[in-house]
């Protein structure tokens, strides 16, 4: 709490504190933007995985199965929902999708997911229904990726 | 340590599952009306939950209105601050508003999705909630 309100009095540094990397994670000056760089546009980003899992890679490879297993749901969920013109729901199977895929550091993923969150949000459904496929896709991408670095 | 993750999403359910399930008893609500169900059952039995995990963007009810709930049956029973349960936000909306509001709301900590399990376990240490 202490730490919330001091952030609130200056956004910087929230901005900072918000972003302050934890003990195990903290990284040299300069890496910061090239990692970032990384996660927004890559496929799958192992090692920003292994960092986020303390290098445990058992427990990374479970919450990617998890991930792997429950995540075609979701995607028939969205789809449907965009199907009834359900843009509440969709918003939200969306913001989920992308969250579920920032856990696992598919940047491409998550990207495409937030812009269907977006034009959810928006009111946007024709284009949130244009970009469907490309959610669809990017998680095929995904698991071949996953494969072919023997994570599955 | 007994804990409730409130979080709809399954993948993210089972990372900040992971190391509370450690230290006790950890149970699950998908969104905030369960939460406060829960809430209300553990408080019920004389056993209080130590720690709630909460995601802001939820269906049927939103983080914020949860925690105010919970905050307000504490305040029912005259439960100290410092007595109260601990509440993370966990939670990928990073603004200013949302923030603050938790702030507001008194929320202990405020975690960014992707959770990073370093933080996670660090926080949890420096709020005496797991062994250090």
């Amino acid at each position: 709490m202490n730490d919330c309100v001091a952030k609130l009095i200056e956004p910087r540094q929230l901005a900072e504190g918000l972003e302050k990397p934890s003990p195990q994670q903290a990284q040299a000056p300069g890496e910061k933007e090239d990692s970032h760089h990384k996660e927004a546009n890559s496929v799958f980003n192992e090692e920003e995985l292994l960092r986020r899992f303390m290098g445990d890679r058992s427990l990374a490879s479970e919450i990617v199965d998890g991930f792997l297993r429950h995540v075609p749901s979701q995607l028939r969920d969205l789809e449907e929902r965009l199907g009834q013109g359900d843009l509440v729901g969709a918003r939200r199977q969306a913001h989920s999708i992308k969250g579920a895929a920032l856990t696992v550091s598919a940047g491409a993923l998550s990207a495409v997911a937030y812009e269907v969150e977006n034009a959810a949000h928006a009111g946007e459904l024709e284009r949130a229904v244009r970009l469907f496929p490309d959610v669809s896709e990017e998680f095929e991408q995904l698991r071949t990726a996953l494969s072919a670095s023997g994570w599955v | 340590m007994k804990t409730l993750i409130v979080e709809d999403d399954f993948t993210n359910r089972l990372v900040l599952q992971r190391f509370p399930s450690r230290y006790g008893e950890c149970h699950v609500a998908v969104n905030g009306k369960e939460a406060i169900e829960a809430f209300r059952l553990a408080r019920n039995d004389g056993r209080g939950y130590d720690l709630i995990c909460m995601d802001i963007l939820m269906p049927e009810m939103d983080g914020h209105q949860a925690v105010q709930e919970i905050r307000g049956l504490e305040k029912e029973e005259g439960i100290a601050p410092a007595t109260a349960v601990r509440i993370f936000m966990t939670t990928a909306l990073s603004d200013l508003p949302n923030v603050t509001k938790s702030a507001q709301e008194h929320c202990d900590d405020y975690l960014l999705k992707p959770i990073d399990t370093g933080r996670l376990l660090h926080d949890l240490k420096s709020f005496g909630l797991v062994p250090a």
